[in-house]
């Protein structure tokens, strides 16, 4: 090879490697990543999708290293493609996110509002159940007694819904639940004391027969 | 032939930091460990538990990485991660401890929250009782089923690990039963009192000694007991079980308020089988002088409206000891038959809260200031 060969190549190779070596760091796909996640957040990722949240927070984070060891190269030798790898994966997992904690929310909020509804239904039936309940002195102080119980669960209906105004789905479930119960509880009550008097009822109407 | 060995030189050096540059030296294996660490101590909600070694261990983690991307920004053959290695052992150490601390901390707060539940629970269990054999009214009740829902709501956060809201739910269940609990005492609080139990005491006793020294029967009604003893010259003959108004516990102190009075009364009246609505009747000569004192004095006292009256018609009847009355005090029809034939008008029938400060009013009293 000639001399003048041996500089020109030479030259190409210097001129090949300044090329490559100026690098730029990707700017555009760190703001992108950096958008999608915290577009995630905002979406409430970190609330309903916790561990998914820091799993992504943690991805971006190893990006963004990425980015700062090509950044403390030697521009020559500085490459971004990695770094752009990690990016993307970053942005496409902060979208999924994005979609999921949507679509999480919104069962969270479903099951609020049908636990509400539940609810809701028990109280009715509780006190529907209340006028049907036996009506004597005797039984007066208990019925007094249950139609404050369900006073008091008519009466945290309206936290549960709160609670769902609030987005609080999860402590809107366990309050809903808990009304739930009790005026299930105070439902069975009744029940039980209209079987005794019905069963009181038709001993009475056997003992006369017997007569 | 020189040119070529200077290329050579020169190249060599240049080829050795350009592969070096190329390769990739790894980052210590143990930084793994270190971001399961972070991992776990997210998870376990370090930044809520124990913020600031916390963020002692995220900022030294921070310092480690930023030592790593140092090294790993310099050719290959310079990067030394000896240095670090020390670095990252410590902060494993650290972390590893701050797991062990917060998870110790979260222990004995569930702990300390499901103590606190469970004497709630055992407070709304007594004032539950309580309510029902005192009869407080609706509002007590509201409060105590409001209650009820915040204790039930205080354990499903405990049970997802969620200890502000447990504890926020905790206190807001205390509240309510303290309410609850206040309004449910005052009828109690007489049946805990010493100079009221003796008062009570001396009425039985003069009770028995009259039915002693007349040689005639005597009748004594104990509310907290719900028992109605039948004396014979002083002697007990018989014990039934009684219902009696649905503010029973209370002393009656006007028409209406459905209590059933305490003091010292005689039958007037002898209401045989078809006589008296609820099977036979004996009724009793309240109101006496000490009850119309009473009365005017909570009249005056503006205790009571001006436009209540003083009320009677207060009964030992049957209708069965399951009855609630409007303040009588009722017996099974059987056990009527058998007291009926037995009393005669002028018997003297007395009315106490309880004849021992061991009575059951006392021992819920006990337990609510035992919760408290």
């Amino acid at each position: 090879m000639s001399k003048v060969a041996r500089l020109f190549l030479g030259c190409l190779l210097i001129a090949v490697v300044f090329v490559a070596g100026c690098a730029k760091p990707p700017t555009e796909d760190i703001d992108a990543a950096n958008s999608a996640v915290e577009s995630a957040k905002s979406a409430g990722a970190e609330k309903y999708l916790s561990d998914d949240a820091k799993k992504v927070s943690d991805e971006l984070s190893a990006a963004m290293d990425e980015v700062k060891v090509q950044d403390g190269k030697f521009p020559l030798f500085r490459k971004y493609d990695k770094a752009k790898e990690l990016l993307a994966s970053v942005k496409g997992s902060a979208e999924k996110l994005k979609t999921d904690t949507a679509a999480k929310k919104e069962e969270a909020k479903r099951n609020a509002i049908a636990s509400m509804e539940e609810a809701n239904g028990a109280i009715a039936n509780a006190k529907a159940m209340l006028e049907k309940a036996p009506k004597g002195k005797e039984s007066k102080s208990d019925i007094e007694a249950m139609t404050g119980d369900v006073k008091g669960l008519e009466d945290s209906l309206p936290d549960v819904q709160k609670s769902i105004d609030g987005e609080d789905y999860d402590g809107a479930v366990s309050k809903a639940k808990s009304i739930k119960e009790k005026a299930d509880a105070v439902s069975s009550q009744v029940q039980q004391a209209i079987e005794k008097v019905e069963a009181a009822k038709k001993a009475k109407g056997k003992k006369k027969s017997k007569k | 032939m020189r040119f070529l060995n200077y290329g050579r030189a020169i190249a060599l050096p240049f080829a050795i930091l350009f592969f070096s540059a190329c390769s990739s030296s790894p980052p210590p294996p143990e930084i793994n460990l270190l971001e399961n660490i972070d991992f776990e101590l997210h998870k376990i909600d370090a930044v809520k538990y124990a913020p600031g070694e916390y963020n002692k261990f995220k900022v030294n983690l921070r310092v480690l990485k930023d030592k790593i991307i140092q090294e790993e920004s310099k050719f290959s053959i310079f990067r030394n991660y000896e240095p670090i290695q020390k670095n990252i052992g410590d902060i494993i150490g650290d972390g590893k401890r701050l797991l062990i601390t917060i998870n110790e901390d979260k222990s004995k707060r569930k702990e300390k929250i499901s103590d606190k539940i469970k004497r709630l629970e055992d407070k709304a269990r007594i004032i539950n009782e309580l309510t029902l054999k005192v009869n407080v009214g609706a509002s007590t009740r509201k409060l105590l089923t409001k209650g009820g829902i915040a204790i039930s709501e205080a354990k499903a956060s405990i049970n997802s690990n969620r200890y502000d809201s447990a504890m926020e739910k905790v206190e807001n269940a205390a509240a309510l039963l303290n309410e609850a609990e206040k309004l449910v005492t005052p009828t109690l609080r007489r049946y805990s009192q010493n100079d009221t139990i003796n008062k009570w005491r001396n009425f039985v006793r003069e009770t028995i000694d009259e039915s002693k020294r007349k040689k005639m029967a005597a009748i004594v009604v104990d509310k907290a007991e719900r028992t109605l003893t039948l004396y014979k010259n002083g002697k007990i003959l018989q014990t039934f079980n009684i219902g009696f108004g649905r503010y029973g516990y209370r002393d009656k102190l006007f028409s209406g308020d459905d209590a059933t009075p305490e003091g010292k009364y005689k039958i007037i009246k002898k209401s045989g089988r078809g006589e008296s609505k609820y099977y036979k009747a004996l009724l009793l000569d309240y109101p006496n002088q000490e009850d119309k004192k009473e009365f005017l004095k909570a009249k005056k006292g503006g205790l009571i409206s001006k436009n209540v009256r003083i009320g009677g018609l207060i009964e030992i009847h049957g209708g069965g000891e399951d009855s609630t009355t409007n303040g009588c005090i009722a017996l099974e029809n059987n056990h009527m038959d058998e007291l009926f034939d037995k009393v005669a008008i002028g018997t003297p029938v007395t009315i106490v809260g309880a004849t021992s400060i061991e009575n059951e009013l006392y021992f819920g009293l006990k337990g609510l200031k035992g919760d408290s």
